[in-house]
């Protein structure tokens, strides 16, 4: 189960309110490279990996991104800090001001919202880890683009933190594909059915 | 694994082992196993030192080799 | 009017107290976290689970030094609380 810690996993600060700069952050919020995915993914594929490198890696990660779903949010919140409903049209936020104020959602910059399509689970932990390794060159990706986009140093600097993990979480889920795939060659088993190959 | 794309943080001295190069093993085939084809794999990252907390935080990560630069 | 000065600089020093000790929490809880990583795909390395064991009580101490000035970080019977309830207080970590 989860337990919260009042605190963030970084220190969030921002130079003053900026919502076009929030308009496009919200991506990694609720769009499809964003944290959301990427924790409800990993949380999700836990269930039926077989060995306990992958179950404890996929719970950590996935926990480690719902820490960093709420920097996000935490950006988007000071980003839109006193900001008028004029100021929010202006910037491109009219259609989410009219439906949320200055509440985060979970959505892509273009209102989209969040769909659980975003993610996968096939329940085979070669194709699952392969994934998640995908998933972080995509939200790694993600945010150098939104580092490019960024007119604010204090969130350049969050962003590049938040950019860095997804390096390291790649390299982790390697690993456990690594010894995934070694654990599978020796118990020359199907992941799917659990039946032992029988050598002719 | 290219060696050649490896920038070494100025201020932390290379692991004993392998002066100046990144703390990649020299034989990887300790726990890294078998290479089939049609599969992928990453290099087993191995510890050798790490940042200070303070450092750690500032970098997004304990161990200097993990470090990438952006823009690099 | 200097009263007003003073309660200012007061408040913001107090502000950058606050600051500086979340952040030794932030610095030791992050470098578990990397090592906990690390430790998941790598459970037979020695140096590095002593270096997380050394990091715990640390963290620990931490914790518990930010918590008596502060209040809890934690609730779900994790961390005592005075009296009134001091869990709900702000800021909360989106505000700070």
């Amino acid at each position: 189960m989860w337990v919260y810690q009042k605190k963030l996993e970084y220190p969030v600060r921002v130079s003053g309110p900026n919502p076009k700069l929030a308009k496009v952050i919200i991506t990694q919020y609720g769009g499809p490279d964003g944290e959301l995915s990427a924790s409800l993914r990993y949380l999700n594929q836990r269930y039926t990996m077989p060995t306990d490198k992958a179950k404890g890696l996929l719970t950590d990660i996935g926990t480690e991104e719902m820490a960093h779903m709420e920097i996000v949010a935490t950006l988007f919140y000071k980003l839109t800090r006193g900001v008028s409903p004029q100021q929010m049209q202006a910037a491109g936020l009219g259609g989410h001001y009219a439906q949320h104020d200055t509440a985060p959602f979970w959505c892509d910059p273009n209102g989209v919202p969040w769909v659980a399509s975003y993610i996968t689970a096939t329940g085979d932990p070669i194709t699952d880890l392969t994934e998640d390794m995908d998933a972080e060159q995509k939200a790694r990706s993600t945010y150098e683009h939104l580092i490019q986009l960024s007119d604010d140093p204090c969130v350049t600097d969050v962003l590049k933190f938040l950019r860095e993990r997804e390096v390291v979480h790649f390299q982790r889920f390697g690993e456990a594909l690594n010894d995934v795939q070694n654990y599978l060659r020796s118990k020359k088993v199907f992941p799917s059915t659990g039946k032992d190959i029988v050598k002719p | 694994m290219d060696f050649n794309k490896y920038h070494h943080p100025s201020n932390y001295p290379p692991a004993p082992n392998l002066p100046g190069q990144p703390n990649i093993p020299i034989h990887p085939g300790g726990t890294m196993p078998p290479l089939q084809l049609a599969h992928a794999y990453v290099p087993w990252q191995y510890m050798g030192r790490v940042f200070s907390p303070a450092e750690a935080l500032a970098h997004g990560t304990i161990f200097p080799e993990l470090v990438s630069r952006y823009p690099s | 009017m200097d009263n007003k000065q003073d309660d200012k600089v007061k408040a913001e020093s107090m502000y950058h107290q606050q600051m500086q000790m979340l952040l030794q929490i932030q610095e030791l809880e992050f470098t578990a976290i990397d090592l906990n990583l690390y430790l998941d795909t790598h459970p037979d390395d020695q140096q590095a689970l002593s270096l997380y064991n050394s990091i715990v009580p640390q963290l620990r101490k931490s914790i518990e030094a930010y918590e008596q000035h502060y209040g809890p970080l934690l609730n779900f019977g994790m961390a005592a609380s005075q009296h009134p309830w001091q869990w709900i207080n702000s800021p909360w970590p989106w505000e700070i």
